[in-house]
Protein backbone atom coordinates (compact mmCIF):
# COMPACT_ATOMS: atom_id res chain seq x y z
CA UNK A 1 0.00 0.00 0.00
CA UNK A 2 1.20 3.53 -0.78
CA UNK A 3 -0.44 6.94 -1.03
CA UNK A 4 0.22 10.07 -3.08
CA UNK A 5 -0.89 13.24 -1.28
CA UNK A 6 -2.34 16.05 -3.36
CA UNK A 7 -1.85 19.78 -2.65
CA UNK A 8 -5.40 20.45 -1.42
CA UNK A 9 -5.23 17.79 1.31
CA UNK A 10 -1.88 19.10 2.57
CA UNK A 11 -3.16 22.66 2.77
CA UNK A 12 -6.57 21.78 4.22
CA UNK A 13 -4.87 19.70 6.94
CA UNK A 14 -2.89 22.74 8.08
CA UNK A 15 -5.56 25.46 7.78
CA UNK A 16 -8.14 25.17 10.59
CA UNK A 17 -10.69 27.43 8.86
CA UNK A 18 -10.79 25.27 5.74
CA UNK A 19 -14.16 23.50 5.56
CA UNK A 20 -12.58 20.04 5.20
CA UNK A 21 -9.89 20.67 7.79
CA UNK A 22 -10.96 18.04 10.32
CA UNK A 23 -11.18 15.34 7.67
CA UNK A 24 -7.88 16.35 6.05
CA UNK A 25 -6.01 16.64 9.35
CA UNK A 26 -7.19 13.24 10.50
CA UNK A 27 -6.19 11.77 7.15
CA UNK A 28 -2.75 13.43 7.09
CA UNK A 29 -2.08 12.30 10.68
CA UNK A 30 -2.93 8.74 9.61
CA UNK A 31 -0.69 9.06 6.55
CA UNK A 32 2.24 10.31 8.68
CA UNK A 33 1.64 7.39 11.05
CA UNK A 34 2.08 5.05 8.09
CA UNK A 35 -1.47 3.71 7.93
CA UNK A 36 -1.44 3.91 4.13
CA UNK A 37 2.16 2.78 3.60
CA UNK A 38 4.89 5.11 2.36
CA UNK A 39 3.58 8.55 1.40
CA UNK A 40 4.58 10.45 -1.70
CA UNK A 41 4.23 13.85 -3.29
CA UNK A 42 5.61 15.00 -6.63
CA UNK A 43 7.94 17.94 -7.13
CA UNK A 44 5.04 19.63 -8.99
CA UNK A 45 2.83 19.28 -5.90
CA UNK A 46 5.59 20.79 -3.75
CA UNK A 47 5.87 23.62 -6.29
CA UNK A 48 2.10 24.20 -6.31
CA UNK A 49 1.83 24.23 -2.50
CA UNK A 50 4.83 26.53 -2.01
CA UNK A 51 3.84 28.91 -4.81
CA UNK A 52 0.33 29.21 -3.39
CA UNK A 53 1.64 29.68 0.15
CA UNK A 54 4.10 32.39 -0.92
CA UNK A 55 1.56 34.36 -2.88
CA UNK A 56 -1.50 33.90 -0.66
CA UNK A 57 -0.52 32.80 2.85
CA UNK A 58 2.79 34.54 3.59
CA UNK A 59 6.29 33.64 4.62
CA UNK A 60 5.46 31.79 7.85
CA UNK A 61 3.04 29.48 6.03
CA UNK A 62 5.52 28.85 3.20
CA UNK A 63 8.19 27.91 5.73
CA UNK A 64 5.82 25.50 7.50
CA UNK A 65 4.99 23.81 4.21
CA UNK A 66 8.67 23.67 3.31
CA UNK A 67 9.29 21.96 6.63
CA UNK A 68 6.50 19.41 6.10
CA UNK A 69 7.19 18.69 2.45
CA UNK A 70 10.95 18.92 2.15
CA UNK A 71 13.03 19.37 5.26
CA UNK A 72 11.61 16.63 7.47
CA UNK A 73 11.69 13.98 4.74
CA UNK A 74 8.38 12.52 5.87
CA UNK A 75 7.01 12.36 2.34
CA UNK A 76 9.06 11.03 -0.55
CA UNK A 77 9.27 13.51 -3.41
CA UNK A 78 8.92 11.88 -6.82
CA UNK A 79 10.40 14.02 -9.60
CA UNK A 80 8.37 14.54 -12.76
CA UNK A 81 10.74 13.05 -15.31
CA UNK A 82 10.61 13.65 -19.03
CA UNK A 83 8.68 10.37 -19.48
CA UNK A 84 6.06 11.40 -16.91
CA UNK A 85 5.92 14.87 -18.45
CA UNK A 86 5.32 13.51 -21.94
CA UNK A 87 2.55 11.18 -20.77
CA UNK A 88 1.02 13.98 -18.68
CA UNK A 89 0.74 16.12 -21.82
CA UNK A 90 -1.53 13.44 -23.32
CA UNK A 91 -3.60 13.15 -20.11
CA UNK A 92 -3.88 16.93 -19.81
CA UNK A 93 -5.04 17.28 -23.39
CA UNK A 94 -7.59 14.47 -23.00
CA UNK A 95 -9.14 16.08 -19.91
CA UNK A 96 -8.91 19.77 -20.77
CA UNK A 97 -10.04 22.00 -19.06
CA UNK A 98 -11.03 19.89 -16.05
CA UNK A 99 -7.55 18.86 -14.89
CA UNK A 100 -4.63 21.18 -14.22
CA UNK A 101 -1.30 20.09 -15.66
CA UNK A 102 -0.13 19.38 -12.11
CA UNK A 103 -3.10 17.02 -11.66
CA UNK A 104 -2.20 15.29 -14.93
CA UNK A 105 1.37 14.69 -13.66
CA UNK A 106 -0.05 13.43 -10.32
CA UNK A 107 -2.20 10.90 -12.14
CA UNK A 108 0.64 9.69 -14.37
CA UNK A 109 3.01 9.34 -11.38
CA UNK A 110 0.40 7.37 -9.40
CA UNK A 111 -0.08 5.02 -12.34
CA UNK A 112 3.60 4.67 -13.25
CA UNK A 113 4.80 4.09 -9.69
CA UNK A 114 1.85 1.78 -8.88
CA UNK A 115 0.73 3.99 -6.00
CA UNK A 116 -2.54 2.55 -4.72
CA UNK A 117 -4.29 5.72 -3.61
CA UNK A 118 -4.33 9.45 -4.22
CA UNK A 119 -5.46 11.55 -1.23
CA UNK A 120 -7.20 14.48 -2.87
CA UNK A 121 -10.00 17.05 -2.59
CA UNK A 122 -10.28 17.08 -6.39
CA UNK A 123 -13.21 15.03 -7.68
CA UNK A 124 -12.02 15.11 -11.30
CA UNK A 125 -8.70 13.60 -10.26
CA UNK A 126 -10.41 11.13 -7.91
CA UNK A 127 -12.56 9.88 -10.77
CA UNK A 128 -9.44 8.77 -12.66
CA UNK A 129 -7.58 6.76 -9.97
CA UNK A 130 -8.50 5.01 -6.70
CA UNK A 131 -8.55 7.85 -4.20
CA UNK A 132 -9.30 8.97 -0.67
CA UNK A 133 -11.67 11.95 -0.82
CA UNK A 134 -13.89 13.76 1.70
CA UNK A 135 -17.22 11.91 2.11
CA UNK B 1 28.21 -5.07 -29.06
CA UNK B 2 28.79 -6.56 -25.59
CA UNK B 3 26.69 -5.12 -22.79
CA UNK B 4 28.59 -2.93 -20.34
CA UNK B 5 28.99 -4.52 -16.93
CA UNK B 6 30.09 -3.35 -13.52
CA UNK B 7 31.28 -5.46 -10.64
CA UNK B 8 29.21 -5.06 -7.47
CA UNK B 9 30.57 -6.48 -4.24
CA UNK B 10 28.01 -8.22 -2.03
CA UNK B 11 28.36 -9.00 1.66
CA UNK B 12 28.98 -12.57 2.79
CA UNK B 13 25.45 -12.55 4.27
CA UNK B 14 23.91 -11.60 0.90
CA UNK B 15 26.04 -14.21 -0.87
CA UNK B 16 24.77 -16.84 1.59
CA UNK B 17 21.13 -15.74 1.07
CA UNK B 18 21.57 -15.96 -2.70
CA UNK B 19 23.13 -19.42 -2.48
CA UNK B 20 20.34 -20.66 -0.21
CA UNK B 21 17.69 -19.16 -2.46
CA UNK B 22 19.30 -20.81 -5.48
CA UNK B 23 19.44 -24.17 -3.69
CA UNK B 24 15.76 -23.94 -2.71
CA UNK B 25 14.65 -22.93 -6.18
CA UNK B 26 16.67 -25.79 -7.68
CA UNK B 27 14.97 -28.23 -5.30
CA UNK B 28 11.53 -26.80 -5.98
CA UNK B 29 11.78 -26.43 -9.75
CA UNK B 30 14.55 -28.77 -10.83
CA UNK B 31 16.24 -25.92 -12.68
CA UNK B 32 19.66 -24.67 -11.61
CA UNK B 33 19.76 -20.89 -11.96
CA UNK B 34 22.92 -18.83 -12.21
CA UNK B 35 23.60 -16.23 -9.52
CA UNK B 36 23.39 -13.61 -12.26
CA UNK B 37 19.85 -14.70 -13.15
CA UNK B 38 18.84 -14.58 -9.49
CA UNK B 39 20.31 -11.12 -8.95
CA UNK B 40 18.68 -9.77 -12.12
CA UNK B 41 15.28 -11.15 -11.03
CA UNK B 42 15.69 -9.82 -7.46
CA UNK B 43 16.50 -6.34 -8.77
CA UNK B 44 13.47 -6.44 -11.09
CA UNK B 45 11.22 -7.40 -8.15
CA UNK B 46 12.74 -4.65 -5.97
CA UNK B 47 12.14 -2.05 -8.69
CA UNK B 48 8.47 -3.10 -8.86
CA UNK B 49 8.03 -3.25 -5.08
CA UNK B 50 9.27 0.20 -4.23
CA UNK B 51 7.47 0.35 -0.87
CA UNK B 52 9.10 -2.79 0.47
CA UNK B 53 12.44 -1.55 -0.80
CA UNK B 54 12.04 1.73 1.13
CA UNK B 55 11.22 -0.25 4.29
CA UNK B 56 14.18 -2.59 3.83
CA UNK B 57 16.54 0.35 3.37
CA UNK B 58 15.17 2.08 6.47
CA UNK B 59 14.10 5.07 4.35
CA UNK B 60 10.50 5.00 5.52
CA UNK B 61 9.99 6.09 9.11
CA UNK B 62 6.35 6.56 10.10
CA UNK B 63 5.65 8.84 13.08
CA UNK B 64 3.87 7.80 16.25
CA UNK B 65 0.36 9.20 16.72
CA UNK B 66 1.68 11.73 19.27
CA UNK B 67 4.50 12.84 16.95
CA UNK B 68 2.08 13.27 14.04
CA UNK B 69 -0.40 15.29 16.12
CA UNK B 70 2.36 17.44 17.62
CA UNK B 71 3.84 18.11 14.18
CA UNK B 72 0.47 19.11 12.70
CA UNK B 73 -0.16 21.41 15.69
CA UNK B 74 3.25 23.01 15.12
CA UNK B 75 2.62 23.52 11.40
CA UNK B 76 -0.90 24.95 11.70
CA UNK B 77 -1.39 27.90 9.36
CA UNK B 78 -3.52 30.81 10.47
CA UNK B 79 -5.28 31.77 7.24
CA UNK B 80 -8.76 32.90 6.34
CA UNK B 81 -9.34 30.28 3.64
CA UNK B 82 -12.56 28.26 3.62
CA UNK B 83 -12.12 26.38 0.37
CA UNK B 84 -8.48 25.83 -0.45
CA UNK B 85 -9.13 24.10 -3.80
CA UNK B 86 -11.14 27.04 -5.05
CA UNK B 87 -8.69 29.58 -3.65
CA UNK B 88 -5.64 27.79 -5.07
CA UNK B 89 -7.34 27.54 -8.45
CA UNK B 90 -8.04 31.28 -8.39
CA UNK B 91 -4.59 32.34 -7.13
CA UNK B 92 -2.44 30.06 -9.32
CA UNK B 93 -4.59 29.35 -12.36
CA UNK B 94 -6.92 32.32 -12.59
CA UNK B 95 -9.94 30.11 -11.79
CA UNK B 96 -9.66 27.93 -14.91
CA UNK B 97 -8.61 24.48 -13.72
CA UNK B 98 -6.91 22.62 -10.90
Amino acid sequence: MAVLVDTGVLLAALIPRERRHRWARRLLAGILEGRYGPAYVTDYIVDEALSYAASRLGRDAAEKLLSLLVRRRLLHIIPVTIDVFSEAVEVYEAHLPRLSFTDATTLVVARSYRIDLIATLDRELAALHPSITPG
Amino acid sequence: MAAASETVRVSSHTKRVLEELRARLTLETGRRLSLQELVDAAVAVAARRRNELLRELGLWRPLSREEAERLLDELTIDADVEDVEEDLDRVLYGGGAG
